[in-house]
């Protein structure tokens, strides 16, 4: 998910120190976990995976602001329900889960750290994203966009997506699934499978979320540019970002690109469930038409590769329950 | 700048170009694959014609037949050349990989437009023609393999293209990256708006997949592209990453149909020379 490289790679260094020094490893919270292979990771004993801190270098107490984002997080049992939505997984290596306020930035994405098998949500992106939100769906109602959409379920639908997203990474890493295509699009399009095994209602809000999202930050101006800038800057990172060509180096896909592959698949996987994304014109015919093609490569990539690693006893579980609350999964 | 001449044995594409370069020896009958059928259709359009005159002259596909003998491939792949009304055609299941006329045609005008220099010119329509190739030859690989793609379809042909291509050395890693690239950068598409909606990347995206394979496999050869800061640092750091990833996917679902003797002796030929301009 994560936009800004430089970040992530410094939060993977920052992971490889935590996870270097001795802490103790074991969840003193909750009821114990039905898969011992995914592990709410306790900086202190009784913090149930909710860190106090930052991460690695950061190791500053959270600010009152960031506290009291903890505390909804905490309340909420994102950590604890993730285990859980995760438990139908037969990983052979551990996975462990935390939230932290990782690099202490105000806007750090959630991650996954490969050297640590370790999936850290940050606070900073609930605060950051619960912003834009709030604007999406001004601007949404105002210039009467696409499909209707409440702030809630922006917010519950790209949460979802964004650890689904570092899920998907995590799963490639820890299972050596062959990725032939662009990883980071493959991550988009895990997240957006999985949601859509879950019933019309919890996928429309997971879709949603993530889609607005990305065409809120290409609203926003994050697709690259089509004409060199006057002043560039003279950061090198800025400046390629500014820079028509080389902004295309970025491995994640343009913001417009996400949005569209996204769309592309919750149609193609549902096609009455999202027909009105074709109707409004938000998903282009031309795409739409090859969507179930797409929708069936990416169905048959899971079923080769992920498949074998899931309890499928475990998974009727999963499946049965409502993950987003009824005002998170309510069409304005 | 470079160019690139041919020895007795020479790839493909090199065979198709359109200078006075000599034609190439014909592959050996026994090295011919007999699950892999080639087709050079006809074109209606009379501007399409020289092209197809060319190609079939210069034996492309037959070179291809020898270019991919090592693969063992579970049912027949056809590799067609044909008038498309595009320059790239939707790849269609049990389908042939085509290579359109139109897409050839395309090659030769922007190298025309931006290679002043003729062998320079010839450099960069062969390796772009290759890159051509191999892209429809993986897309169709990738169906009769049941290959499992994560990602985008395209690029996925682009990378296992890219790995393909620095896996012959230097001179052919140098004439079909470069070419490829050039090709890709001096494209005048802008993308924008419902642009991205396309299921294929932009131009400048498919540069930096390129050209991120080659720095990471043949960090020498290519690390004046990072040293000119064509390719950022923060991408190229990053590229040994994505090399390992494509070369393990390889490995994973395709060498398990490969023959390692019949590689071994493909390798062992000499394909194309790179000799930068003095």
């Amino acid at each position: 998910m994560n936009r800004t490289p430089h970040a992530l790679l410094l939060a993977l260094a920052a992971a490889v120190t935590m996870l270097a020094s001795p802490v103790s490893a074991q969840n003193s919270c909750g009821a114990p976990s039905s898969n011992s292979k995914i592990v709410v990771y306790e900086q202190q004993k009784g913090d149930c995976g909710y860190w106090t801190t930052g991460i690695g270098r950061n190791t500053k107490p959270i600010s009152p602001e960031r506290m009291a984002l903890r505390e909804r997080m905490m309340k909420r049992r994102v950590l604890e329900s993730y285990a859980e939505f995760l438990s139908p997984l037969r990983l052979p290596y551990t996975l462990y889960l935390i939230a932290s306020d990782c690099d202490g930035k105000a806007w750090d994405s959630p991650y996954y750290d490969p050297s640590n098998h370790l999936i850290n949500m940050c606070y900073s992106f609930i605060a950051a994203s619960e912003k834009s939100a709030e604007q999406l769906a001004q601007m949404q109602t105002a210039r009467q966009l696409w499909t209707p959409v409440s702030k809630e379920q922006l917010m519950a639908g790209l949460f979802a997506t964004v650890l689904l997203h570092e899920t998907g990474h995590a799963v490639f890493d820890l299972l050596n699934v062959p990725v032939f295509g662009r990883e980071e699009d493959a991550a988009d399009f895990m997240a957006a499978f999985i949601a859509l095994q879950f019933g019309r209602d919890t996928a429309r809000t997971a879709i949603k979320g993530f889609a607005y999202y990305w065409a809120y930050d290409a609203e926003q101006g994050a697709d690259p540019n089509t004409e060199k800038p006057v002043n560039p800057s003279k950061d090198p990172e800025i400046r390629c970002a500014q820079d028509p060509f080389c902004a295309y180096s970025d491995e994640h896909g343009t913001a417009s690109q996400r949005m569209y592959n996204v769309l592309c698949m919750a149609y193609g996987g549902d096609p009455t469930g999202f027909k009105d994304f074709v109707d409004v014109g938000w998903l282009p015919k031309e795409r739409a038409e090859g969507c179930a093609g797409e929708y069936q490569r990416l169905k048959f990539a899971f079923e080769k590769t992920i498949l074998p690693f899931i309890d499928q006893e475990q998974m009727k579980k999963v499946r049965a329950k409502s993950w987003f609350t009824p005002s998170e999964t309510k069409e304005r | 700048m470079r160019t690139c001449s041919r020895l007795a044995t020479c790839l493909f594409a090199l065979a198709f170009a359109v200078s006075a370069l000599p034609a190439g020896a014909q592959p050996a009958s026994g090295q011919q694959q007999p699950r892999i059928k080639i087709s050079y259709e006809e074109p209606t359009n009379a501007q399409l014609r020289p092209i197809y005159e060319r190609l079939k002259q210069r034996a492309v596909l037959e070179e291809l037949q020898a270019f991919l003998a090592p693969l063992r491939l579970p049912r027949e792949l056809t590799v067609s050349t044909a008038q498309c009304g595009a320059t790239s055609v939707r790849f269609r299941p049990q389908g042939a990989a085509i290579v359109c006329y139109e897409m050839v045609q395309a090659i030769e005008e922007l190298a025309a437009k931006h290679a002043k220099d003729a062998k320079l010119r010839q450099a960069v329509i062969t390796g772009a023609f290759i890159e051509t190739v191999l892209h429809e030859t993986a897309r169709a690989m990738f169906e009769i393999l049941e290959v499992p793609i994560w990602g985008r379809e395209q690029d996925a042909a682009d990378r296992l293209a890219a790995l393909i291509m620095v896996q012959f050395g230097e001179d052919v890693a140098r004439v079909t990256i470069e070419g490829t690239a050039d090709l890709f950068m001096w494209s005048d598409k802008k993308w924008t708006g419902s642009d991205f909606s396309e299921p294929a990347s932009p131009q400048a995206q498919r540069f930096f997949n390129y050209v991120c394979i080659a720095y990471a496999a043949a960090p020498l050869q290519f690390g004046e592209l990072v040293k000119k800061g064509i390719l950022p640092k923060g991408r190229a750091q990053r590229c040994e990453g994505e090399y390992e990833q494509i070369r393990k996917a390889f490995n994973l679902r395709i060498m398990p149909y490969v023959d390692p003797e019949a590689l071994v002796r493909l390798r062992a030929t000499s394909w194309l020379i790179w000799q930068p301009n003095k």
